[in-house]
């Protein structure tokens, strides 16, 4: 199944072939958030990385979907 | 030098110092304000009358460059929403302030019905000098022509020419650590009351004085630096410095709650070109002035502000931050960053709030009186209140106003105040901040963006808000950021040994709840006075009613809920 991440802020990365904030990544079934996080290469420490799916927070062991979108935003706030 | 409560009547050009009331002492900022307001102002005045009193209150850890805790508080009951009103800023003001012993500055007495003046503080006292000159200036200008009289060293609260026309939607400015009039008590029309006083500007000229002495220096030291250690470790603190309060607006799109076309829709199309990404990419591709992180208080080490420059390189506006993206831009349906930095800086020099405007015009738009998305239009409405015309003045008066006037139903207010740019539909913790803070709509009471629970689940959002609010009430009371907040979170203890090591108070870790509570319940004691009901603390119906795209959600917290957090008990 196909999945559709974005990475919010701190998390874009920079390549050769310029700044990636949107990604997709073909996942087997029953993948989870874990699956794409640690296909990423990041950590999760604390609070520190909200995890969205389809608009609504997540844990990291929800599983996904087929056509899901995945944010995964540093925590921030605003004032 | 000792603390004093400076009077100022400026009818009569009259000024004392007289000492701290005892009920005052362990107060400063927000809570001070609410105290001095209920001592002393009748809580059924008429907010531009002579009964009303316009109060400048640093926060009670003022005056030691502790990183993002310098903030200067301004209060009085508020012309917008006929309740209690603390409006706080960085900038330089409160950290001059208290180099020169004021606890808490009072403008009082008489309207005055003849000149303007401008009102100069120094170390040997206060003055009253002429202020005609400055009538009609923009802020910007304003502050260029008083720091050119008064030197560039000087602190200043000035208002624009909304505050002259005593535009409920007007704020107070004050410079920043370039000085730039930039940091504003924005909410609440406090310029209108400094408006009606006919004073253009307050010069506060610390030169001579000190920073307030320290009971037990070391103990403070220790707080300081244990809190400065964990804010530079906070991974927030990064995010500031590299994207700003400009981050949410991703995030708050994210979560489908990002104000759109008059607060229609949660999810805005041009998401990727407002974005705080697409703002750290377009200042960091362009030579010149921007800078994607910025200081606006001397000392502050997270410097969550920036320089937004435009093509040439040339500076559009300072700071550009996510509140005016959402308000100006996506509530507006303008994708342009460069138009909203110019939205913004006119805002600014006409010494407007910007979320209040913002708000103002997205009713506007709904009534015809401009189209979504055309910053053309926008700029022709901010002509009309440069100009002073009935139109302009309805809008300067805020979104209540001018739905009230253009007969429009979808206004985004609670008590009379805009909504900041989170949809309660979709954020419902943050709604019922807006509907329970004595405030009026202010997400700097207590957001809940942040927080990991499901954002559309009207069960546990009341809790979350309380928590919130009294931690928030507690900051504003010390003097401190928000952004700070997040370092004194990982270390409590820091506030007790920065209080302790200043006063000698001998507080406890649960200081800055035992702030946040009585403020909160200071400033419900005003309002109840004042006449407000459970009924004030209400989201507007027709947010309970019209769902929200994307999620389709309602405002649907429960009135029992929204009445448990709004007594404070």
């Amino acid at each position: 199944m196909v999945v559709t991440v974005r990475l919010h802020t701190t998390l874009r990365r920079e390549t050769p072939q310029g700044i990636v904030d949107r990604l997709q990544l073909d996942l087997v079934e029953g993948a989870t958030l874990r699956t794409v996080v640690e296909a990423l290469g990041i950590s999760l420490r604390e609070d520190a990385i909200l995890l969205v799916i389809n608009g609504r927070i997540a844990d990291v062991e929800t599983p996904l979907a087929e056509g899901d979108e995945v944010r995964l935003i540093p925590a921030m706030s605003g004032g | 030098m000792d603390e004093r409560v400076w009077r100022v009547d400026v009818a009569r050009r009259e000024a004392r110092q007289a000492p701290v009331p005892e009920s005052w002492i362990r107060l400063g900022g927000r809570g001070l304000i609410a105290r001095i307001l209920l001592d002393e102002v009748p809580a059924a005045c008429d907010p531009l009358g002579p009964l009303n009193k316009l109060i400048w209150a640093p926060g009670l850890i003022v005056g030691h460059m502790v990183s993002s805790c310098d903030r200067i508080s301004v209060g009085a009951k508020s012309p917008l929403t006929g309740g209690v009103k603390e409006s706080n800023a960085g900038g330089t003001t409160g950290l001059q302030m208290v180099s020169l012993g004021i606890k808490a500055l009072l403008l009082e007495g008489d309207l005055p019905s003849d000149s303007w003046s401008v009102l100069v503080v120094t170390k040997d006292g206060l003055r009253f000098e002429p202020g005609d000159d400055l009538v009609g200036l923009g802020a910007y200008a304003a502050a260029e022509r008083l720091r050119g009289r008064y030197g560039d060293k000087v602190a200043l609260s000035l208002i624009g020419p909304a505050g002259e026309m005593a535009l409920t939607a007007a704020g107070i400015l004050n410079l920043d650590k370039d000085r730039s009039p930039s940091r504003i008590n924005a909410r609440g029309g406090m310029g209108a009351v400094m408006g009606v006083r006919r004073l253009k500007a307050i010069v506060i000229d610390g030169a001579g004085g000190d920073k307030p002495p320290l009971v037990d220096a070391a103990l403070f030291k220790a707080g300081q630096k244990l809190y400065t250690q964990e804010v530079m470790a906070h991974p927030q603190t990064a995010i500031y410095r590299d994207y700003g309060t400009a981050g949410l607006a991703m995030m708050t799109y994210g979560f489908g709650a990002l104000p759109t076309r008059g607060f229609s829709s949660g999810n805005f199309e041009g998401i990727d070109r407002i974005s705080g990404e697409a703002l750290r990419d377009r200042i960091l591709a362009r030579e010149g002035e921007g800078d994607t992180s910025h200081a606006c208080m001397p000392g502050c080490v997270i410097r969550s502000s920036n320089c937004f420059a435009g093509p040439d390189g040339k500076t559009i506006v300072s700071p550009l931050e996510y509140e005016t993206i959402g308000l100006v831009g996506s509530n507006l349906g303008i994708d342009d960053l460069d138009e909203i930095g110019r939205l913004n800086w006119e805002i600014n020099d006409l010494g407007l709030d910007s979320i209040e405007t913002g708000a103002a015009l997205g009713v506007a738009a709904q009534a015809g009186l401009m189209t979504f998305g055309k910053a053309a239009g926008a700029r022709a409405l901010l002509d009309e209140i440069r100009r002073g015309t009935p139109l302009g003045r309805v809008l300067g008066c805020g979104a209540a106003v001018t739905g009230r006037v253009l007969g429009i139903r979808r206004v985004p207010v609670v008590k009379g105040q805009a909504m900041p740019a989170y949809d309660p539909r979709a954020i419902k913790g943050t709604g019922v901040t807006y509907a329970t803070s004595p405030q009026g709509a202010d997400h700097t009471c207590g957001l809940t963006i942040r927080a990991k629970v499901d954002h559309l689940d009207p069960k546990v959002q009341a809790d979350l808000s309380r928590t919130a609010q009294i931690n928030m009430a507690g900051y504003d009371t010390l003097g401190a950021c928000i952004f700070g907040g997040f370092g004194f979170a990982k270390a409590p203890g820091a506030i007790r040994d920065l209080v302790n090591g200043r006063y000698g108070w001998g507080v406890g870790d649960d200081f800055l709840q035992v702030l946040g509570l009585e403020t909160l319940k200071l400033e419900l004691a005003f309002n109840r006075a004042a006449g407000f009901t459970a009924s004030d603390d209400r989201i507007p119906e027709w947010m309970t009613q019209e769902p929200l795209p994307p999620h389709n959600s309602v405002f649907d917290v429960s009135e029992a809920d929204l009445d448990r957090v709004a007594w404070w008990s």
